[in-house]
């Protein structure tokens, strides 16, 4: 092979690699693990929200603000929103939970409860209000 | 203002760039005033020491000053990425409201020293036709080199710790803002254009380096691929932002350059190939401004690096649009 053709043969593989980079290294990386879909910060699980779009299936988020987010840019109505109640850990419908917006330091933003007493309790010890009517996050949904 | 070893080190360099501004444009002031051949020499091969020196720290800074930025995102709670960092200072009363402007011209005067210096290393052994133009691109790069090291020396020295930031995510904007990705024509037409765009200057570089003659029309040519070639940056730069940091990090409303370059390295070696590509075809203009005798060899083997930078960032864009 003279000097010519290896130096077309290394410029069209090198063009070709830098083609089949994205897919390879999209590969490598796998499954993101538990991040948000918004903004792929790590996933507090006592803090996450879920929802389930029919189109586009599961979405996990981080936080009550970035879910609101997603939904307000895909235009998508969720067919279910869970959030993750703040004292026991376990999900609860949004439509039923009851929110406080937290002020505590490290722990500001939306937090979820499944029981209306726990949120009131939380509320009061941080110096903050149950959210009602228009407050409420997710309230097309309700 | 506290200093770790990275804001050290770019200061530093900061202030080398501007000492070397200053004598490039003292260098090339004496250049142009010398009578003899002799002194010509001895201010020419200076002139060439001191630009070349302020190419390697250019270069060597840009890469240095991403590092910086990275190191202090975990210095406001909140901040996520480089973009946070930038948005130090928005808003801001005092010395600190001047930051997002000093990065802004950074990122104009970073590339810029690279584009100039280069420049001029391939003037300066162009014949004595063209020794004027030399001396002027000298003083150029000497003020540009000047204003970037102050501009970077500012940055980092300006008190920064105090300044409260805008936390969470880089891609959300504050209410009552509208999010110009969306709305600006480079973000709309980034996505179809970019790749079609990369694979089109690739093909026209390397039909342009085989193209025989070197007549006034190739000149042109040249010339009109090389402005091409820089006005089609903010397309690459809106390309990686909206289309490929999305795709590579997985998340489809992410729309966050720094985050793609942080997570994912093959946008950082696409970046870096884009960026080449544009540079070999801006020096290539100007090694075909300053050829004379049809001597087009270096010009041609910046034709290829171009053709191989805009052909890899075109199959790479294609491949983000496909996934």
């Amino acid at each position: 092979m003279n000097r010519r053709a290896a130096a077309t043969l290394l410029f069209v593989a090198g063009v070709a690699a830098a083609g089949a980079a994205p897919t390879i290294a999209h590969a490598i990386r796998g499954d993101r693990g538990d991040r948000c879909d918004l903004d792929g910060a790590r996933i507090d699980l006592s803090a996450r929200v879920r929802i389930a779009d029919a189109i586009s299936g599961s979405h996990e988020f981080c936080c009550v603000h970035c879910a609101e987010r997603w939904m307000e840019s895909s235009g998508r109505v969720p067919g279910e929103i869970l959030v993750t109640d703040e004292t026991s850990g376990n999900e609860v419908d949004a439509r039923v939970a009851w929110f406080v917006w937290m002020r505590a330091p490290g722990e500001s933003g939306i937090r979820a409860f499944a029981d209306e007493q726990e949120a009131r309790r939380h509320a009061a010890a941080f110096g903050s209000t149950v959210l009602t009517a228009d407050e409420r996050p997710f309230r097309e949904k309700d | 203002m506290s200093l770790d070893a990275f804001s050290v080190v770019v200061a530093f360099l900061a202030l080398v760039e501007v000492a070397l501004g200053v004598s490039l444009v003292a260098a090339a002031t004496r250049s142009a005033r010398a009578g003899s051949d002799e002194s010509v020499a001895a201010a020419n091969s200076r002139l060439a020491l001191t630009a070349g020196t302020l190419l390697a720290v250019a270069v060597v800074s840009c890469p240095l000053l991403y590092l910086l930025l990275e190191s202090w995102v975990p210095r406001w709670p909140g901040i996520m990425c480089v973009e946070g960092v930038r948005r130090i200072g928005t808003a801001s009363a005092g010395a600190s409201g001047w930051l997002p402007s000093l990065l802004a011209t950074l990122d104009l005067t970073k590339p810029a020293v690279v584009l100039i210096a280069g420049a001029w290393l391939i003037l300066r052994r162009a014949d004595a036709l063209h020794r004027r133009t030399a001396t002027t691109v000298a003083v150029i790069l000497g003020l540009v080199a000047m204003l970037d090291g102050a501009a970077q020396a500012a940055y980092v020295t300006i008190e920064k710790e105090a300044v409260p930031a805008v936390g969470g995510c880089c891609t959300i904007l504050g209410p009552g803002e509208t999010g110009s990705s969306a709305t600006s024509f480079v973000a709309t037409h980034a996505r179809a254009w970019f790749p079609v765009g990369s694979i089109a200057m690739g093909a026209a570089a390397l039909a342009l380096r085989r193209l025989a003659g070197a007549g006034r029309s190739r000149t042109v040519l040249v010339a009109l691929l090389a402005t091409t070639a820089l006005v089609a940056v903010p397309f690459g730069a809106a390309f990686l932002r909206d289309v490929a940091g999305p795709v590579a990090l997985g998340l489809p409303l992410h729309r966050c350059a720094w985050c793609a370059l942080a997570e994912a390295p093959e946008t950082m070696a696409g970046t870096v190939l884009y960026g080449a590509a544009v540079l070999a075809t801006a020096w290539a203009s100007v090694a075909r401004f300053a050829s004379t005798g049809g001597d087009c060899t270096l010009e041609s083997r910046l034709l290829a690096v171009a053709s191989f930078g805009f052909l890899g960032t075109g199959a790479m864009s294609a491949s983000y649009c496909w996934t």
